[in-house]
């Protein structure tokens, strides 16, 4: 049955066609997916279709009745947005029940009551953590899919959107999830999902939507496409899947060295980084991936170890040291603690390179124009122009300028924390080929953090896998890939990749 | 097409300056026509000489709001170090400029203990300069027993009543704290750093940026502007009072933010605070110009400043909606 | 570890700073029945209060020496001049069990209820420097404030040849002497049909803005001939005043005896001030809280007299208050 139809929308935002006549039907019981690169529409049309952008032409149907005139057939549609956001201070059963109207508690609040209607659901959903936990102590994965129940809790929804649910979640929290959704997939509920994870569109998906530059490019029933179908729809061009980006020339020179270091997350981890090599770092969540590299980095306390930069000593605990000596950490949340969101693409690139620019005391406006522009060229950086606020830029295009910003400050170590979260394949393909130029044409050492074993495997000369902070083996490329997995879930193996039970 | 948008953006990036200047051009003119006194030479720069104090302060305030922090404490440091150069000159005897500079640097060490405090042992700033206030407050009345010191040198006199030309020197020193200021925010390393700062501290310090080091530097200069402003207003009042200052933390802030500079930092023009002090002082000259009663003062005065602060909040909506669409 | 002590210990140190004004004089209990402990409550910290105290310490010595017994004076000043701050004061007086408090209210109704809480322990409670308001029952010392106002008002009508345009300065609405003082301005000046009264301002007890209002007024009124005001903020007044070049054109007669109002006395911008005598207020409290303590019926008013400060008598002022 189509419970949701939108015909010729339309939707124009200043100097740009944000959706351009765009249809789309929505059936029970049906598994819809749409994919799109960043910027395609995607998000505008979700708000459109949940009601919060009104389109400019075209008309939006549930069950059949004009949900323009009629807004409340909006509440029809449950959406999970992209971002946890959960009351971090609150229970796990209220964050499931707020608001309380829409939700069916009336009268008093009884957090008894409360906890009481959570349990059946965080059963239903194998969440393993009570009702009466504060949100901000249970893991992100169950965060992720406190984010899901809730937005299932209102009884009258037909149709359930996820926005990219999975980008917290590890391997095997998605395959409950997927569990989960095939579960409300059967009572007949319409579920359009979103994702930048191939591999799970074709494992989930019945139905496939792609969209490219506001217009809808392709729809099909998955069982009639495959990855290349969709690669090329998506980004207008053929792709090669099996394109590797290892660094071709790796030397023998040891450029970053670390000795027994231990910090909060992780103990006794030693490791070597050679010049012109990508070293890949991967591990579940919570493997203590990004808390090694920050403690390396100065950002984190280290408590013991020692490391050695171009064979000299390396101060740790000071960003500002590792900076000036050229180990650069690029962060995993772009958002918290990569870009400065109200400042300017200008700024955002120029900020560490400013003692180059200074003449008398003074940043001088024309080597920061020069030097922007150039960035912008160089790292291919999509922005209407150098002034806009990087908080507008899609996450691609502030990946880009925090990569691009961190080459001019003469970097020798790398470190990529999860470079590619959050963005889609055309963007990912370019930075991967970023990375393999770096370390082969700049002899820079590069630290890849990835919890996407495909990601890994296509880039990084070497593996190295951390579990529980452990180093549980190290890999060369061309591993198989059972034998990296069941190292991240702590079958230890030893260096030349034999197991080694533990 | 993308010149147009290109200059579409710049007015919006600057729009809550040129607004909030807008309004106070309009407010004079407005306060022109209602009251033929207002123009008047004696007026306008009694006027000014006001605004000069909460719009110094309101400056070294809004370079703590970049920062997203504030500091509740500038009246005191100003009404200490009014006090302590006032000993100095009346009961030290030591040279009255030289009791100036002593004061200046006495501020800027008040400042520096205030940002040490917050930095080192990470204290809340609001709640920490609170109490720093009061430690000020309470060796401002130790040394005073609540005494103004009078008796102070008349050399020092022009420094807070004269003019030059036609314009009142306390002014003329808020203009180049403000020029000083514009230049470290605005065209240095380390005023970019500041903004960054303010935007996103994590990332500020990811980025290698030595965030506390900073930020101790700014409560400093933040002493030292107290202090300036605090000898100044002894010269004006030709003493030392203890009690001048009090409102000075409050109306710094009011300034700042009516002039467009976030609470939550990382965005904002310390310009904006002299514009907002001034639009505070013009409101309350024109309500004792026009002889509204004095029970109402307070009232009108509020209101104004509620909707001037509504204003630039308002015109920063406006501007974010557009730049969304945009995106 | 260490930080934590340190941070301890900072915060310590902050709250210690917020209780340093009410600890600058601590209550010596009275060891023996006959001892007598007398609290004194200002307004705020203020100069003019320690005028006050002195006054009281004087007539504790006094009555130390003539009843052979310790009596003494515990002056706790609230920090600013707020009617919790100093209810909490009155509170932590009446804990310490004294013989009496004097008590200069920041808002009577505000304090009424504390008041009264204290004289039911037995406490005797009067007021000083505020006019008792009707139906509390309670002892005011101090000098007529209306009075007061009238005599500055009586002689700048004289001093402005009884014509010409005047300007009123409030204080701080909410004080009761402020209030008294402005009303009697008024009532005063009204006697003359040729004197036109003005809205002279509002300083809220406070300098900085007592000089930019004025100045704001002066402007307003190029043919000013007189200014008048009501609490011990003068000097902004005659600031302003000296800035528009208006010294002894504009006559202005204002209130109290600081020593920087004094001194503008002396330049001249400050034609004369009428000031009440704290000393005076101080040693007739204790007296009163004595008696009070002896179960001795108080007067309900005791007015504590007005001294007229102008050129022929400023230098004797300057060096009595100097001292």
């Amino acid at each position: 049955m189509k419970v949701l139809e939108a015909k010729k929308i339309t939707k124009l935002f200043p100097g740009v066609v944000a959706l351009d006549d765009v249809d789309i039907s929505i059936y029970s019981g049906e598994i819809h997916c749409i994919i799109g690169e960043n910027g395609a529409g995607k998000s505008t049309l979700i708000k459109c279709l949940t009601g919060v952008y009104k389109p400019d032409a075209g008309e939006i149907t549930i069950n059949g009745k004009d949900a323009g005139k009629e807004r409340s057939l909006f509440r029809r549609v449950a959406y999970v947005p992209q971002e946890i956001n959960l009351f971090g201070h609150m229970t796990v059963a209220e964050n499931l029940f707020l608001p309380y109207e829409k939700t069916g508690v009336n009268g008093l609040i009884n957090q008894k009551e409360l906890n009481q209607r959570a349990l059946p659901l965080l059963k239903d959903f194998a969440i393993n953590v009570e009702p009466e936990m504060l949100v901000r102590d249970i893991p992100v994965s169950a965060q992720q899919l406190i984010q899901i129940v809730r937005a299932t809790v209102c009884q009258d929804y037909q149709i359930l959107m996820l926005d990219e649910p999975t980008t917290s979640l590890t391997t095997e929290d998605t395959v409950l999830l997927f569990d989960i959704i095939r579960k409300i997939k059967a009572t007949n509920k319409a579920i359009v999902f979103i994702s930048h994870k191939l591999e799970e569109i074709f494992e989930l998906g019945e139905v496939i939507t792609v969209f490219r530059n506001g217009k809808r490019v392709a729809h099909e029933r998955m069982p009639n496409v495959d990855l290349a179908w969709v690669i090329t729809k998506m980004t207008g061009r053929a792709m090669n899947q099996d394109e590797t980006f290892y660094s071709e020339k790796v030397t023998d020179e040891v450029l970053l060295e670390v000795n027994h270091v231990t910090g909060a997350c992780f103990t006794d981890v030693s490791f070597k980084l050679r010049k012109g090599e990508i070293l890949g770092f991967t591990g579940l969540v919570g493997a203590g991936r990004s808390e090694l590299m920050q403690a390396i980095f100065g950002y984190l306390p280290a408590y013991g170890g020692s490391v050695k930069l171009n064979g000299k000593p390396f101060k740790l605990g000071e960003t500002n040291y590792s900076v000036r000596h050229g180990f650069i950490y690029l962060p995993e949340d772009r958002k918290k603690m990569g870009i400065l969101p109200m400042l300017s693409v200008r700024e955002n690139i120029t900020i560490p390179s400013l003692s180059k620019l200074t003449r008398y005391f003074s940043i001088s406006r024309k080597r920061e124009s020069a030097l922007t522009e150039a960035v912008i060229s160089a790292y291919n950086i999509k922005t209407p122009d150098a002034e806009k606020k990087i908080q507008f830029l899609s996450g691609g295009n502030q990946q880009k300028v925090i990569i691009g910003r961190s080459m001019s400050c003469d970097p020798q170590v790398l470190v990529f924390d999860e470079p590619t979260k959050g963005i889609d394949v055309g963007t990912k393909a370019e930075i991967y080929r970023l990375m393999k130029k770096l370390a082969e044409e700049k002899g820079i050492g590069i630290i890849l953090i990835s919890s996407e074993m495909e990601e890994v495997m296509k880039c990084a000369n070497r593996i190295i896998a951390l579990y529980h902070g452990e180093i549980y083996g190290e890999f060369a490329c061309g591993e198989k890939k059972e034998r990296i997995l069941s190292a991240i879930i702590g079958v230890q193996a030893d260096s030349k990749g034999s197991y080694a039970h533990d | 097409m993308i010149n147009t948008k290109k200059k579409g953006l710049a007015t919006l990036r600057r729009s809550t300056l040129t607004a909030i200047t807008l309004i106070l051009f309009v407010m004079v003119v407005i306060a022109g026509f209602i009251s033929p006194y207002f123009l008047d030479m004696y007026n306008l720069q009694s006027l000014i000489r006001d605004l000069a104090f909460v719009g110094m302060i309101g400056i070294a305030q809004s370079l703590l709001l970049l920062v997203g922090e504030l500091d509740l404490s500038v009246g005191k440091i100003a009404s200490l170090c009014g006090i302590l150069a006032g000993m100095l000159m009346v009961n030290g005897g030591v040279d009255p400029f030289l009791s100036l500079g002593i004061a200046l640097i006495l501020g800027l060490v008040f400042g520096l203990i205030n940002g040490l405090l917050i930095t080192k042992l990470r204290l809340n700033s609001m709640v920490a300069t609170i109490g720093m206030s009061s430690v000020y407050g309470g060796i401002n009345l130790v040394l005073t027993k609540g005494k103004a010191i009078t008796q102070i040198p008349e050399s020092i006199y022009s420094l807070g009543k004269g003019n030059i030309g036609p314009i009142p020197i306390p002014f003329l020193f808020t203009l180049g704290v403000l020029l000083l200021v514009l230049f470290l925010t605005k065209k240095t390393k380390t005023g970019r750093y500041i903004y960054a700062i303010g935007n996103n501290r994590e990332a500020a310090s990811i980025l290698g940026i030595k965030v506390d080091k900073i930020r101790v530097m700014i409560y400093a200069i933040v002493g030292m502007i107290c202090a300036l402003a605090g000898i100044l207003y002894v010269a004006r009042l030709g003493s030392s009072q203890s009690t001048i200052g009090e409102k000075w933390p409050m109306m710094s802030i009011a300034s700042a933010v009516i002039g467009g500079v976030a609470l939550t930092g990382g965005t904002g023009n310390p310009a904006g605070a002299l514009v907002g002090a001034a639009i505070i002082s013009v409101i309350s000259n024109v309500i004792v110009l026009l002889g509204v009663s004095v029970y109402w003062q307070s009232a009108v005065s509020g209101i104004v400043i509620v909707l001037a602060i509504s204003f630039s909040s308002l015109s920063t909506i406006i501007s974010e909606k557009k730049q969304k669409k945009l995106g | 570890m260490k930080k934590k002590l340190l941070s301890l210990f900072v915060a310590m140190m902050i709250v210690m700073a917020f209780c340093m004004p009410m600890m600058t004089a601590v209550a010596e209990e009275a060891p023996f029945g006959e001892d007598l402990t007398f609290v004194i409550v200002p307004k705020c910290v203020h100069a003019w209060f320690d005028e006050v105290n002195k006054g009281a310490v004087l007539q504790a010595e006094m009555l130390s020496k003539a009843l052979n017994v310790k009596v003494s004076i515990d002056y706790r000043a609230p920090e600013n001049a707020d009617v919790v701050e100093q209810n909490t004061v009155l509170e932590q007086a009446a804990a310490t069990k004294p013989n009496g408090i004097a008590l200069d209210p920041v808002d009577y109704e505000g304090s009424k209820a504390v008041i009264q809480e204290i004289q039911a322990r037995g406490i005797p409670v009067i007021l000083f420097d505020s006019p008792a308001p009707e139906g509390s029952g309670l002892t005011s010392v101090g000098n007529d404030f209306a009075q007061q106002a009238s005599l500055a008002a009586e002689q700048l009508a004289a001093l402005i040849g009884y014509q010409g345009k005047v300007a009123v300065m409030q204080g701080f609405p909410s004080a009761p002497n402020h209030a008294e003082r402005y009303q009697a301005h008024l009532d005063t000046l009204a006697k003359y049909p040729d004197i036109e009264v003005i809205e002279g301002g509002i300083d809220n007890d406070n300098i900085e803005e007592a000089q930019s209002q004025a100045a704001a007024v002066l402007a307003a009124n190029p043919d000013l001939v007189g200014y008048l005001n009501c609490d011990a903020c003068g000097s902004g007044v005659a600031a302003a005043i000296e800035e528009a070049g208006k010294a002894g054109q504009v006559k202005f007669v204002s209130m109290d005896n600081l020593i920087e109002i004094l001194e503008y006395v002396k330049s001249g911008t400050i034609t004369a001030t009428s000031s009440t005598i704290p000393q005076m207020q101080g040693s007739m409290s204790v007296l009163m809280l004595w008696q009070a303590a002896m179960g001795m019926d108080i007067p309900a008013i005791v007015d504590t007299g007005i001294a007229y400060i102008d050129e022929t008598n400023i230098d004797e002022w300057i060096a009595m208050v100097q001292n």
